[in-house]
């Protein structure tokens, strides 16, 4: 089992390798026992830190690593209910060795200090990004952390607001879940960028495939899994502190944290971001508006007695953020203007202050998780989370409503999930399953006082899932089934034209089913992963109920309240091979087809108003099919020499009008080539080189007018250096420095939306400086 | 098993308290800053009576279409034409002109007509606080035959006044966000 982990260490090999020039053939094998009656702990974990390798034992203890350099090690081990425990080792030959672990049912909350990298879905097609890979991107968005990853792109709405769009799915098609709860979020419009705090996350996964059914049925893109820093409740202490500088925008970003834990088996975790960007610069001009302001704080406390473990948290997020200036336009005519100009029709000198149009947003998170440890592994455990959604958006209006929001909705959310998890061990296999409840209920008010009609109605909707998953494990094949059924009630509250309260009243039953295999060769040089779901999404509130003009892309949209649901089927399917480390190579392809896909469909009439005539969309349901590959190579030459490739390829068809679909990521091919030495204080000294070349997007609708034709390609070249300075073990000190589009090119990319009125942000220097202690 | 029944009996009495929590009915939103109407009182040079012509789209965006009146004028001849906005969509119809009035420094109409029909366009005061021309007043001559055509107005919202050509009326240079883009069909005889 676990063979994932395989992957999502190829992944971070591709970043983070360091090796000594020496023979890189021992192999480090063995067993893991319980200290005291001596059995086989199955499913431990051994994990070499430095190298950012490890496996799983199989079910009688039995693990081996190959290709390992010569060189002193940490090995970390771990297993579900046992202290983790880190052994020095000299590996110089082939080591054969017995590791023994301390039996601790009470410290469990180990078991999520590696997180384990989801012991639960060994056959999802997934990405990791560690602790190493984030640091290296300190200071970006999430989404743009994310897009480093093959097959993730971003939907972007200016140089400051950015959504991830896993396989060509991005909104509500996704799902971002946030230390354990989905996040939610008034997540309707493409400009809207999600409420994280990257700085908080100790990893991130993002899963491509459909995901865990313990998640709901809704991401039939994909979905990505951030998951704070466990609190680990031993005698421990870890702080850090971060700056991020960057000349583009001249923006500072600070960030620190401090966790502690005690021998009484309580620990706390305290962290604060603050960021602060000015007017980000194209290479010709200043985007003029572009700046952001943000204020983060995580903070969370955790107990563990006698079998019992409860964490508590409370995360908020509040970001002030300004939209381009020249992007703010009133009708067809000023877009035709816009577009006519090459340079944006309004450019002013750099400033840190954020005018109008901008955005306020404000999330509120409140957690609190009870677990209880019973025998035989099993577990039960309870999470209640409250969310605060509060998004302003202010415009430039007429007769000094500036300072009033022109939209503002308060989105309450509740969710409450229950869960059992079992694990059974079946002669040479191993059966874990979970169970679950899961209830939420979200309500979206409107501020009544903004003096202009809501786009999106108040609304209350109430859900009700159950679930249930099994793993089972053999030490060749894994496989994966997950079940789940949601029941939804959702009822807005509408004002008609003559403002008559109008309710409707939706009942949804969506559901979601998992199957997936993952098989291993014997010598580990060929792995295949499947996995098939079939899941269904109801319409969201924007598709059924909105109706307006979107000042930005100058047309007026109307919901559609005789949507139905949508069904889904996404396959997936992962290849990896490797030869030592000469060549690791990955291929990952998908196929996903949606019935009653739902999209914006022009409607054939202009609409009139009084500031001009419109191009008009309405929400209509039609099948569409996505297509797609990612492709990833990465190859040591030598021992300093690390090359890596990407490619990744989509095409989306909507297959009744015999179409393709809006927004879907053009071509792409990522590469890049670095060099690598460990000297003696100084660590993981590298410089790297990487180019990223996006190809034009040619399959775009033919039925859907777009005022402006897809950009032309482009590349861009990035150069990347730094090292860690271990002053002692305990206190470190990393430095890095990255210069983004060097050559300084101009470009516009399909997938922003403000591709209409600006250029890509111009050359970027960033220096990281992070100090740690432990 | 049993403690897992427990836990979600808690779970469920817990979900069921915040369910039954009562739903609150939204308040109506007034549109405060629609424009709905654009009303052209139009009165020929000398004459005392005023002709009054319409663009109306109540419930603003969707729902109803807008209506326009055409305007039927006569030939060869000079009007003076003023220019009210209306929001007529609020409980107490709101004259959103006197608003562009006070705001005269970021607002500014422009006119223009198919060939021929309508020409001659002359801002009449009242003007900003710069000297500018707002354009809520303006003179216009017609056509010295009948003829049909269009005639269209636009409001820009924050434009460059000074812009070159802004001035007289040309909308070339002056930028700025449209409020009002609306087009009468016009009638000479």
């Amino acid at each position: 089992m676990l063979r994932i982990r395989i992957l999502f260490f190829l992944f971070i090999l591709l970043n983070s390798v360091q090796l000594q020039a020496q023979n890189c053939n021992w192999q480090l094998s063995g067993k893991v026992v319980d200290k005291h009656d001596k059995s086989p702990l199955g499913f431990a974990t051994v994990y070499i830190d430095e190298l950012k390798i490890g496996v799983t034992t199989d079910s009688l203890g039995n693990f081996k690593l190959t290709n390992i350099c010569t060189g002193t090690y940490f090995v970390i081990l771990e297993h579900l209910g046992c202290e983790a425990d880190t052994v020095q080792l000299n590996i110089n030959k082939n080591i054969q060795t017995i590791f023994y672990l301390e039996h601790h049912t009470e410290i469990l909350d180990e078991i999520v200090l590696t997180a384990k990298r989801e012991q639960i879905y060994p056959t999802q097609t997934a990405a990791f990004l560690d602790k190493n890979k984030l640091q290296q991107l300190e200071g970006k968005n999430l989404s743009e952390i994310l897009s480093t990853i093959s097959g993730i792109t971003q939907l972007k709405t200016g140089a400051n607001i950015s959504k991830p769009i896993i396989h060509g799915m991005f909104g509500s098609r996704i799902s971002i879940y946030n230390d354990g709860i989905k996040l939610e979020t008034q997540d309707w419009g493409t400009e809207h960028a999600p409420e994280i705090d990257p700085f908080n996350a100790s990893n991130i996964k993002v899963i491509k495939g459909a995901g865990s059914v313990a998640y709901g049925t809704n991401a039939m893109g994909g979905m990505i899994v951030i998951t704070p820093p466990a609190l680990k409740k031993y005698k421990n202490i870890n702080a850090n502190f971060s700056i991020v500088t960057q000349t583009n925008g001249r923006g500072i970003t600070t960030s620190a944290r401090i966790e502690q834990g005690f021998r009484k088996k309580i620990a706390y975790n305290l962290q604060g971001t603050y960021k602060r960007i000015g007017d980000l610069k194209a290479p010709h001009y200043n985007l003029s508006n572009t700046g952001l302001q943000e204020v983060n704080l995580y903070t969370a406390i955790g107990f563990v007695k006698n079998k019992w473990n409860m964490d508590m948290s409370y995360s908020l997020f509040h970001q002030e953020l300004g939209i381009l200036r020249s992007a703010h336009i009133g009708n067809l005519t000023d877009l035709k203007n816009a577009i006519a100009s090459d340079t944006p029709l309004i450019v002013k000198p750099f400033t840190f202050k954020v005018n109008n149009p901008k955005q306020k947003i404000a999330h509120h998170n409140a957690k609190v998780d009870l677990k209880k440890y019973l025998k035989k592994e099993q577990k039960i455990e309870l999470i209640y989370a409250f969310q605060l959604n509060n998004r302003k958006e202010f415009d430039i209006r007429r007769g000094g409503r500036s300072n009033k929001p022109a939209l503002e909705m308060h989105l309450f959310s509740n969710n409450l999930n229950s869960s059992y998890s079992r694990k059974i061990n079946f002669k040479k296999s191993i059966i874990e399953g979970k169970s679950g409840i899961a209830f939420t209920t979200l309500h979206n008010a409107n501020n009544a006082e903004t003096g202009i009609r809501s786009l999106i109605p108040d609304y209350y909707q109430y859900a009700v899932g159950f679930y249930e998953m099994e793993t089972i494990s053999t030490p060749k094949i894994d496989i994966e089934l997950g079940i789940r059924y949601d029941y939804t009630r959702f009822k807005a509250f509408k004002f008609d034209k003559n403002n008559q309260l109008q309710k409707s009243i939706y009942n949804f039953n969506t559901y979601a089913f998992v199957a997936g295999i993952d098989w291993d060769s014997k010598k580990e040089w060929l792995k295949f992963q499947s996995n098939i779901v079939f899941n269904s999404r109801f319409p969201n509130a924007n598709e059924l109920f909105s109706e307006g003009l979107h000042h930005g892309i100058a047309t007026i949209e109307f919901g559609n309240q005789k949507l139905k649901q949508e069904h889904g089927i996404k396959w997936v399917n992962t290849l990896s091979t490797q030869y030592k480390k000469l060549i690791k190579l990955e291929l990952n392809f998908y196929v996903t087809k949606i019935k009653n896909y739902i999209y914006s469909a022009p409607l054939p009439d202009p609409i009139l108003t009084i500031r001009g005539a419109f191009p008009a969309f309405k929400y209509e349901q039609t099948n569409a099919r996505l297509l797609g590959l990612d492709f990833n190579l990465s190859s040591e030459l030598t021992s300093f020499l690390m090359f890596t490739f990407q490619a990744s390829l989509i095409r989306g068809k909507n297959t009744i009008n015999k179409d393709n679909l809006i927004y879907m990521p053009a071509d792409r091919i990522h590469s890049s080539i670095e060099i690598h030495h460990d000297f003696k204080k100084f660590k993981r000294v590298f410089l790297g080189l990487s180019l990223v070349h996006i190809f034009k997007q040619n399959k775009i609708p033919t039925q859907i007018i777009d005022y402006k034709l897809a950009p032309v390609a482009y590349t861009t070249f990035n150069i990347n250096g730094g090292w860690k300075y271990e002053i002692n073990p305990k206190h470190q000190i990393a430095f890095s420095i990255a210069a983004e589009n060097i050559s300084n090119v101009s470009y516009r990319d399909y997938l922003n939306r403000f591709r209409y009125y600006a250029d890509e942000m111009a050359w970027n220097l960033t220096i990281r400086l992070k100090y740690e202690f432990n | 098993m049993k403690k897992n029944f427990y836990f979600n009996a808690l779970a469920i009495s817990m979900m069921i308290i915040v369910v039954s929590s009562c739903q609150k009915e939204p308040k109506i939103i007034n549109e405060e800053e629609l424009i709905t109407t654009v009303v052209l009182s139009v009165q020929k040079f000398g004459s005392s009576t005023t002709q009054q012509f319409t663009f109306n789209d109540p419930d603003g965006v969707g729902g109803i279409p807008a209506t326009v009146d055409s305007i039927i004028i006569e030939k060869a001849a000079q009007y003076n034409v003023s220019i009210t906005l209306l929001n007529t969509s609020m409980p107490d119809i709101d004259t959103l002109s006197n608003e562009v009035l006070d705001e005269g420094d970021l607002h500014q109409f422009f006119y223009s007509s198919t060939t021929n029909v309508l020409s001659g366009f002359t801002y009449l005061a009242p003007n900003d606080l710069n000297g500018n021309p707002i354009g809520l007043n303006f003179s216009m001559d017609t056509w010295n035959w009948e003829l049909n055509g269009l005639f269209k107005i636009t409001l820009r919202h924050a434009p460059n006044k000074n812009g070159v050509g802004v001035n007289t009326g040309d909308i070339t240079n002056a930028n700025g966000e449209t409020d009002i883009e609306v087009e009468f069909p016009v009638r000479i005889y």
